[in-house]
This record gives structure tokens, sequence and C-alpha cells, in this order.
């Protein structure tokens, strides 16, 4: 299968630099956009949706954090698989980014191999909502089925 | 936070070396002499960390280091680079050198980084003459040595930089070398 990836990062250097590593790794693209913040991100997911998502957390305007909240609560794009790629190491903000949906959370620096893994890893496990996003899913489905 | 100068430092340099060796494939020589003086202006990257510890933490290299580090990391070997390319590069070494250094120590404190700030580095008793007005720690809220994007002149002074930070290293890698410096408020 192939998947239409989005990266976001506000260094180009360093979506470039993804973007080399999934042609080097092998991993089969139908096209690969990019996006400097949160922002950009929703308005690119607006235009044309994606089977991946990988995303910076630092980032001006909208960070990460904030852009997976959007994704969330978007019953539109809340199962799109997120990768997390920050040199951010807490365990808080590591655990506030899992709760919010994202299926890996990789540090930087990082190797192309812990990459293809993280992605090999995303694609072998099923979604898990967060709760609270849940219940939105289970509504807008029963909205969903209602429909004439 | 107290400030361990030897942990400090043992660990900046592991996070240096962990960071220019996955990314950048560049292995360590070790330890260097910090240079006397600048006869070129180098290129620096300088970010402010705040959390349960706060500070700030810089990196300089020659513009040749900041091309080899440019073609490493973009896997491209592609003639003269833009400045912009160059600072893009060298700031996500920083950005990456600074949560490398600052998830160390047994504990993973939730720390905010600011954007790396890129600014020539250069030897203020050397020839450049000091930001009109001068700029110091204390008119940068922040502690950030910088100013902004429009002002001609260079403005991350070396001298200062030795002054100011309790940690100030030079590490060679491959023959490139890497300055570093360090202050924890």
């Amino acid at each position: 299968m192939a998947y239409r990836v989005l990266i976001v990062d506000d260094s180009p250097g360093m979506r470039k630099m993804i973007r080399r590593i999934l042609t080097l790794t092998g991993f089969d693209t139908t096209s690969c956009r990019e996006a400097g913040d949160g922002l950009e991100a929703l308005e690119q997911l607006a235009q044309e949706p994606a089977d991946l998502l990988l995303t910076d957390i630092n980032m001006p305007r909208m960070n990460g954090e904030e852009l997976l909240r959007r994704i969330a609560a978007d019953p539109l794009h809340r199962r799109l698989p997120v990768l997390v790629i920050s040199t951010d190491r807490s365990d808080e903000r590591l655990g506030r980014m899992l709760a919010l949906g994202a299926r890996g959370y990789l540090t930087k620096p990082f190797s192309p191999e812990a990459l293809a893994q993280a992605l090999e890893e995303i694609f072998a496990k099923p979604a898990a909502i967060p709760p609270e996003f849940a219940e939105k899913d289970r509504i807008f489905a029963g909205k969903a089925e209602n429909r004439p | 936070m107290t400030l361990r100068l030897a942990d400090h430092s043992c660990h900046l340099q592991l996070a240096l070396e962990e960071v220019l060796e996955r990314m950048f494939y560049l292995s360590p020589d070790g330890e260097a002499a910090l240079p006397a003086a600048f006869p070129e202006p180098w290129l620096a990257a300088q970010l402010r960390f705040r959390g349960p510890v706060a500070g700030d933490l810089g990196l300089a290299v020659r513009p040749a280091t900041a091309a080899r580090l440019a073609n490493n990391f973009l896997g491209e070997d592609c003639g003269e680079r833009p400045a912009t390319e160059l600072a893009d590069i060298l700031g996500e070494l920083v950005n990456m050198v600074a949560g490398s250094l600052l998830g160390r120590g047994g504990h993973r404190p939730a720390v905010e980084l600011s954007p790396p700030q890129p600014l020539p580095l250069s030897d203020a008793s050397a020839g450049s003459r000091p930001c009109s007005p001068p700029h110091s720690r204390a008119a940068f809220p922040t502690g950030l040595l910088s100013c902004s994007h429009s002002c001609p002149l260079a403005c991350l002074s070396w001298p200062e930089i030795c002054l100011t930070h309790e940690i100030v290293r030079a590490y060679a890698f491959e023959g490139q070398l890497f300055l570093a410096w360090l202050h924890c408020d």
C-alpha cells in the first residue's frame, strides 16, 4: 500500500531529512507534503487527507500538541496515524501526546532504522482513540448511521 | 537547580556526540583547545531552555563545518548552500543537543526550548564593533545574547560568552571544531 504522508516541522532541513529517510527505507508514498507548523498542517489536511502524519512538537503559531488535540477532536481526521518526532524527552510530554492519540513517539536524534521501525509498529497496531474523543466518535457514528 | 559543572560538562559532550554521530555521521576525536581568536566569523546558534532547570546553550562552527554538517544531514553534497539553510541546520543541531542534554541524568523533566537563534560569532576584541546601542543580558529578558536580525553587526561575542557561561568547551569531530557553551540560571 502507498501512503499519503504529511511531514510537519518548522525546520525545512529536518523535513527534507525525514523525507529522504522515508525514501531510503523504502516507505511507499503516493505523496509527501510538508507543513511548517500545526496551522499549516490543518490547512493541508483540509485540502487533502493524509494516511500518515509525522509531526514535531515545538513549533511557532501552533505546536504539535495543539495540532494533535485538533486532529483528535475532528471526526474526519481522528483516525489519522500520527508519529511524533521531537527533541522533548520528558515523560510528561510523552504521556500527553500518547493520550491525545499519537501512535508513536520518536525522539531526536534518531537513526533511519528507528524511524522505519516506528512506522512499521504504527501500521501493525490498530488505532487507539483517546476515551474523551471516543465518546464523540460514537456520537458522530450514531449520527452518520441515522443519516438517510 | 544547582549547576554541577562536572556533570553538565560530561553530559554536554555526550549529548553532542550522540547527535553528531547519529544524525550527522561525524565521529568524535575528543575535547580540543579553545581558539584564541577568530580570523573569520563563525556561525553560531543559541537557545534558551526553561523548566525545572533554566539557562542557555549555544554552539558555533566554522562556515566550512556548517556546510559539511548540512551535506551529511541532508545526504547530498550540493556545493554552496544558502546561509538560511546552514543556519536552519545548525539551529536543529543545537535543538537536538539541548533535548539530549536535558534528558540526561536520570530525570526527564518537561523543559520548554526557545527557537534557536542563528547568529554570527566573532571575537569582539579582534575587530568587530559592539552593537549600538550595546546589547546586554539585562536588555534581553530571555537571556539570549542576541539582537534583531536587522542588526548588521556581529552581536554574539566570544569574550562575552566566556564571561557569562560556566561551561565553555571545544570538541573535535573528524577534524571539525565545535564550540559549545552552557549556562544555567
